[in-house]
């Protein structure tokens, strides 16, 4: 009886240890970072305190200013009117709210078109470099010259980590939906509408239908094979080739989504579609609509790590506020989004 | 047939050595749950208040104290963990406080992604307006989920009359 009971008790134990052996709650990251700020008459910013454990993967603030002042009157806000045929220039802010310094790499997109423009006195570009120190912030001077009139998307992009091209899961996964800030105004140059979107059909683009249970809501994923939940990170890939991948993007299942897409390799605009001039696709997914399509891209030339990804850019051609600091209600995530980077990892042909 | 006998000192030896692994195992261990207060669940659209959240992950905040207006603190949140028999759990949470008490501001988001080593598990956004808090859960549906898992938040915080936006991105993770 006495052998029984010891067994009984063995049995139990055994299941126990198993349990804690096997289904451990191990959280290896407790990490905490905690700012304190205030502000000043003039509004001026100032950091006061910042105890953290370990640093964070991205912070930082944008705003896009008439004059380099950082208070409300002389905000943006979210569009921007243009007459008589004046350029389209203002003040880019940026808050580096980390504690470590960081390089920026900054682009324009207008009409969803990467164009080149002044900032800081540098003469136009396509990418500008900028440095700002633990907790700097700071007004860079942009310039896009005069504008076709009519109503325009203007948005400019803010991108983190640029210069790093680890293969690394780790450093790749990391970069999903990550290291980028945006702001977007309206602009209306001489006029008080913003375009008519023509919106690219499924059937156009020859998507497949992932249905209403695929992971992804109101955003992207790239992988190699459509519909599918793996994600793609890196590629081994021969100068020149063209390489066929799949961009899957999805509304919400309570709402529909609007978005443009914009393909970059190493930071700069490339079109999605094989044969097709358009760098920018804009798609109307009704709510729980999820479609994977297949994109093409070029592989450069250059043997080493090229940089491969898509933006996610919502609500496309959107009033954004109805008078100056009053903004209008949209129902669906409205922050700019990167893909995860891809590694492309070229060798010679 | 023959059975093999378990010497009797051997099993008591056994037992000790089970009973002190196990005893050791649960002393160290850190608390495993907490649950949202009402005040903090309150105020959450589409939160599920009843779920229990892993003590951990990584919080981020930023406190405005000026003499402008009152002193508030944005709170973003990213906690993923696996209690020993339950599934693998992540909350990613935005919230605007003064002290206590919900503060509403123009934009306030949180998305919300969840991977199991190269597989994305969970995806999901919230925008609320003229509000003071968004969050997300995920519960994971394998009954063994092994692997490396990693969850991040993309938070958002705008209030115009301020001046003030935040979007910063908090993440955590768990090996199973």
């Amino acid at each position: 009886m006495l052998k029984v009971i010891i067994g009984a008790v063995f049995c139990i134990l055994l299941i126990f240890m198993s349990a804690i052996v096997f289904f451990p709650g191990d959280n290896e990251n407790r990490f905490n970072w905690k700012m304190n700020f205030t502000k000043d008459s003039n509004n001026t910013f100032t950091v006061t305190n910042v105890t953290y454990n370990s640093k964070t993967g991205e912070s930082f603030g944008i705003g896009m200013y008439n004059a380099p002042l950082h208070n409300p009157e002389d905000s943006m806000h979210f569009s921007k009117c243009i007459e008589n045929n004046e350029p389209f220039e203002g003040y880019y802010f940026i808050s580096n709210q980390m504690y470590e310094q960081n390089d920026y790499l900054i682009s324009c997109f207008l009409d969803y078109e990467q164009v080149p423009f002044s900032l800081d006195g540098s003469g136009p570009e396509l990418l500008h470099r900028v440095y700002l120190a633990p907790f700097e912030e700071k007004f860079f001077r942009f310039d896009l010259g005069r504008l076709e009139p009519g109503g325009h998307d203007c948005e400019i992009v803010a991108l983190l980590e640029t210069e790093n091209h680890s293969l690394d899961l780790q450093f790749r996964r990391s970069t999903d939906f990550s290291y980028l800030g945006s702001r977007r105004v309206n602009v209306y140059a001489n006029s008080t509408e913003l375009p008519v979107i023509n919106y690219s059909s499924p059937s156009r683009i020859f998507a497949q239908n992932c249905g209403d249970g695929y992971v992804i809501n109101d955003g992207l994923l790239l992988t190699r094979t459509p519909c599918v939940a793996e994600g793609w990170f890196t590629e081994d890939v021969r100068a020149g080739e063209t390489l066929v991948y799949y961009v899957n993007v999805a509304s919400d299942s309570k709402y529909p989504v609007s978005v443009a897409l914009v393909a970059l390799l190493d930071y700069t605009q490339v079109p999605l579609l094989e044969n097709d001039t358009s760098n920018a696709i804009f798609l109307n997914l009704a709510a729980g609509e999820k479609i994977s399509f297949p994109a093409y891209v070029q592989v450069p030339a250059t043997p080493g790590v090229h940089e491969l990804m898509v933006l996610y850019f919502p609500v496309p051609y959107t009033m954004l506020e109805s008078s100056p600091g009053e903004s209008v209600k949209i129902d669906q995530w409205t922050c700019t989004e990167p893909s995860i980077r891809i590694g492309l990892n070229v060798s010679e042909a | 047939m023959k059975r093999k006998r378990i010497s009797g000192p051997f099993t008591a030896f056994l037992t000790l050595v089970l009973l002190s692994t196990l005893i050791l195992s649960v002393a160290s261990a850190e608390p495993l749950i907490m649950r949202l207060s009402p005040d903090e669940g309150a105020g959450i659209s589409g939160a599920d208040v009843e779920k229990d959240i892993g003590v951990g992950g990584m919080q981020i905040s930023k406190t405005y104290s000026g003499i402008l207006d009152s002193e508030y603190t944005w709170t973003g949140y990213t906690d993923i963990w696996k209690s020993y028999l339950s599934p693998v759990k992540s909350i990613h949470q935005s919230k605007s406080r003064i002290g206590s008490t919900p503060f509403d501001i123009d934009v306030i988001g949180v998305r919300g992604r969840v991977w199991q080593d190269e597989s994305l598990k969970f995806d999901q956004p919230q925008t609320n307006e003229d509000s003071a808090d968004a969050q997300v859960n995920y519960q994971s549906s394998e009954v063994f989920p092994w692997g490396y898992w990693y969850a991040r938040s993309d938070h958002t915080f705008e209030y115009e009359a301020g001046n003030d936006y935040w979007y910063p991105m908090s993440y955590d993770s768990i090996t199973v």
